[in-house]
């Protein structure tokens, strides 16, 4: 009876870990690696020859055109800075300063299906005094700078920097990206 | 017991191998990935205007919906190839990616190259050629070594104002990328 209980087991447990490992670390598991920027998290070597091999497993299953880092680096955000998720009936507010780029864009998208649903870019935005950012993300029309969430369930932002040397150097750790938080819902 | 042990780290050893193997062989084996799609509508030796109203081909993509995309798509076996052209002054950035997904090079509008963009792409064995001169290119190209053949060189221009996308979309079409030793 052993002889043919432990192979079974065996078998079960290789084939459990192996694709079962592999499945988390390129879904949920893809958090493990992202550097945390507050509410933002992102992968800034994702666009360089030293790409490291779950990236690239990751770059393959998701099918997107790569980015270059010299072209651009990219943040995601799915919660609240008081770590809800983020609910697009809801309204926040973003708020603060980009770190420095040629130009940056913020896209709502479906996580399911990486659909858009609403994107600015920083030509269309008006901004404070001192280069401050005050952004309306809102199914309603805002007055100031407004970003459409089309009153859809589940949201993610999605936040690319182009040309922006500020993840490069040293200290960029401690790079602040604006903050995100809840207005009202 | 200590044989039911075993036999788990066995297994646990095991799955481990199936992972490392999954991780490793996936981006060659993944048939809907970027180069596959882009394989579909990409024609020779010159660059196309990705169409932004096709959903499908933009969440699949996850194109920047901000953007306008020119992508060529050329493989080095057949020579090197040369990318000429210029765009209208605008923030634009351009990536040459490997098949896995690897960028290679990338460089944008403020690097100083102005509006143009001429870049020349080589395998090894071609670079060899080159420093040997036993290959022509021409005047002010940018010399990129490739360590495989199969690549995608990926356009990204900025229109400041929506009305601009159309001529935009023609500028990108308008570069070349061909094997043929501009001079």
């Amino acid at each position: 009876m052993r002889q043919i209980l432990y192979p079974i087991i065996l078998v079960i447990t290789a084939l459990g870990v192996g694709f079962g490992l592999s499945y988390f670390s390129l879904e949920d598991g893809r958090e493990l690696t992202a550097t945390q920027y507050g509410v933002w998290s992102g992968w800034p070597d994702l666009g360089t020859a030293q790409i490291d091999p779950y990236a690239r497993a990751h770059l393959a299953r998701q099918g997107m055109l790569p980015l270059g880092k010299g072209e651009g680096v990219q943040f995601f955000a799915q919660k609240d800075g008081a770590g809800e998720p983020l609910n697009g009936q809801c309204q926040y507010v973003l708020s603060g300063n980009m770190p420095n780029h040629a130009l940056w864009t913020l896209q709502v998208r479906d996580p399911a299906n990486q659909q858009v649903f609403g994107h600015v870019d920083s030509g269309s935005m008006q901004y404070g005094s001192l280069g401050e950012l005050r952004l309306a993300i809102a199914p309603k029309v805002q007055p100031g700078n407004w970003i459409n969430t089309d009153g859809l369930r589940n949201i993610e932002l999605l936040l690319t920097l182009y040309d922006t040397n500020a993840f490069s150097s040293l200290g960029s750790e401690e790079i602040d990206l604006p903050q995100l938080n809840l207005e009202a819902c | 017991m200590v044989r039911l042990a075993l036999w788990v780290l066995a297994g646990l050893i095991l799955g481990g191998i199936i992972h490392l193997s999954v991780i490793l062989l996936l981006p060659s084996y993944a048939e809907r990935d970027a180069w596959s799609r882009l394989a579909s509508i990409a024609p020779d030796q010159a660059f196309v205007a990705l169409d932004q109203d096709e959903q499908d081909l933009a969440s699949a993509l996850q194109l920047d919906p901000a953007l306008a995309y020119g992508v060529c798509q050329f493989d080095l076996a057949r020579g090197p190839i040369f990318i000429d052209g210029k765009l209208p002054h605008s923030f634009w950035s351009i990536a040459i990616a490997a098949r896995d997904g690897r960028v290679i090079y990338s460089t944008t509008s403020r690097a100083g190259s102005g509006d143009e963009i001429k870049i020349g792409v080589f395998n090894p064995a071609q670079s060899r050629l080159l420093a040997e001169e036993g290959l022509e290119i021409g005047q002010g190209f940018l010399i990129v070594n490739a360590p495989s053949n199969q690549l995608t060189a990926i356009v990204r221009l900025w229109p400041e104002h929506e009305p601009l996308r159309p001529r935009y979309n023609e500028a990108l079409e308008q570069i070349s990328c061909t094997h043929d030793a501009a001079i």
